[in-house]
Formats: C-alpha cells, sequence, structure tokens
C-alpha cells in the first residue's frame, strides 16, 4: 500500500465536499509517461462547519448590585459571536 | 504457422485445447509456434480458421502496440514461407484500459472548512506493480487550495514527491 501525504492546503471554503480525486501509476517509455493503473474517487471529504462562541449581555439597565432586572419595559441585550474561522 | 508481436506468451499449464507438442511457446523469441495442418495433405485456397491463444500478458502500460504477425510456413523448419501477414493486426493504446487501483483512504488532518495549512492523505493500493522510474499522479480535489512551495511525501524509500499547480485542480507527483 502507498501512502502519499500532501500539503500545506487550505480546506474548502464552506461546508460542501472537497471534491474527486484520482490517483494514477505511470511508467516512463521514451520520455513519455504512460498509464497503467488508475482510478478517481468521486468522494474525498466534505469540510465541516466550524464553531461560533457567543455572548449575551444586558448592558442597560443594571441594579446597583449587579443583577439583571426583568421587569423594565426596555433593556439593551449586546450579542457578542467569535465565528472559529475567518469570514 | 508463427505468431509475433505486441503479447507476450506465458508457458501454459498444459490446460489448453491444443495437445501439448502441437504447439511451443517461446517467450524469448515472444512467440508461438503452432503444427497446423497435421490432419491435411495442403491447404484449400483461402482459407478460414481461427486461433485463440491463452495466457498471453497484454503491454505493461497504455500504448500503441507493434504488429501482431501470423507467418506460415511449408515445413517444420519455417524456412519456406508461404503466407505472410499483412500489417494490419495491432492494439492501439484506444484498445487498453488502466488497470485497477484500489483506493482505500482519503484523510485530512483537519476538517473544518476554511481552515489553512492541512495535510491530506492519501491511502492506495495499485494493481501491478511498479518499476523505480515509475510515478505516482495525484489530482487532488479542485475545492482545495495549494501551496505549490510546501513539501508532500510518499512512504516509499527513495522516492521524491513534488506539487504542481494546473489550471482547476493541483496534481501531486510522487
Amino acid at each position: 500500500m502507498i501512502k502519499m501525504t500532501v500539503g500545506l492546503g487550505r480546506n474548502p471554503t464552506g461546508a460542501m465536499p472537497a471534491g474527486p480525486y484520482t490517483v494514477t501509476t505511470e511508467q516512463p517509455i521514451d520520455n513519455q509517461y504512460f498509464a497503467i493503473d488508475s482510478d478517481t474517487s468521486l468522494v474525498s471529504f466534505k469540510a465541516q462547519s466550524g464553531t461560533i462562541k457567543s455572548n449575551l449581555k444586558v448592558t442597560s439597565p443594571t441594579s446597583t448590585d449587579g443583577s439583571r432586572k426583568t421587569t423594565f419595559e426596555s433593556s439593551t441585550y449586546n450579542l457578542e459571536i467569535s465565528p472559529e474561522h475567518g469570514i | 504457422m508463427k505468431g509475433t508481436g505486441f503479447f507476450t506468451p506465458l508457458r501454459d499449464n498444459g490446460t489448453g485445447e491444443m495437445t501439448t507438442g502441437d504447439y511451443e511457446v517461446d517467450t524469448v523469441d515472444n512467440s508461438v509456434v503452432v503444427n497446423g495442418c497435421k490432419a491435411m495433405k495442403s491447404l484449400i485456397s483461402k482459407p478460414v480458421g481461427s486461433l485463440t491463444f491463452y495466457y498471453i500478458r497484454l503491454p505493461d502500460y497504455i500504448q500503441d502496440t507493434e504488429n501482431f504477425k501470423i507467418d506460415i510456413y511449408s515445413d517444420e523448419k519455417r524456412a519456406m514461407k508461404i503466407i505472410e501477414s499483412y500489417d494490419q493486426l495491432k492494439l492501439t493504446k484506444h484498445q487498453l484500459r488502466p488497470g485497477l487501483l484500489a483506493l482505500k483512504k482519503f484523510l485530512p488532518s483537519n476538517s473544518y472548512a476554511m481552515t489553512p495549512n492541512v495535510s491530506y492523505t492519501i491511502w492506495f493500493t495499485p494493481s501491478h506493480s511498479l518499476k523505480t522510474t515509475a510515478r505516482v499522479v495525484l489530482t487532488m480535489p479542485t475545492n482545495l487550495v495549494f501551496d505549490v512551495d510546501k513539501p508532500c511525501s510518499v512512504n516509499i524509500q527513495g522516492a521524491t514527491c513534488k506539487v504542481e499547480i494546473k489550471r482547476q485542480g493541483f496534481s501531486s507527483k510522487g
């Protein structure tokens, strides 16, 4: 069994299949290569979606002891999100 | 009758349809000699028939072959040729297909989208042995982006590996 490692590369830009890949063995005759064995796989791997870290804060109003009030008619919520990968 | 050409005859185990002794396999000369027409004193005009050779190995690689020849002689020493085949009998590379290659596994070091600096390892088993001058061409998935200056590796001792960028996909040769 032959093992080849190719690197370094970048995965697909979204959660999608990377695509097919082909392996061919070739033999040179008179400086020209000819195929011996070959096969193509339509599936290599599918890139997964990463994670997003989030934090929800109530910034206004807050009580003097720091606890959140639930009876005010309006409040301000700040949702902080941190994607694992660049967009 | 002597046949030579693109094939490589292998010595059979005596299970062919012809009686052993009625034909000779010469692996050095790359030929098969059939002692035919023993039941007949002479050939009829424009004889029609067929010969089937077993245990023939096809060429080692995909290529147009040399012409296959069948020569018929009137004597056992094959000194007096009476029929010579034309050069139309040949195999073209379009009639040959590559052998099978078992793709075992494709494994990225990281499977999350947009991740850079990922290495991809592929395991496979060819059905035919490789000579030291052979090469392996690995065409990678088109949705991956590679840096041509980054190395690739192969587990065969003494083998080298390099990455080449082509139009849409990427090719790794080892």
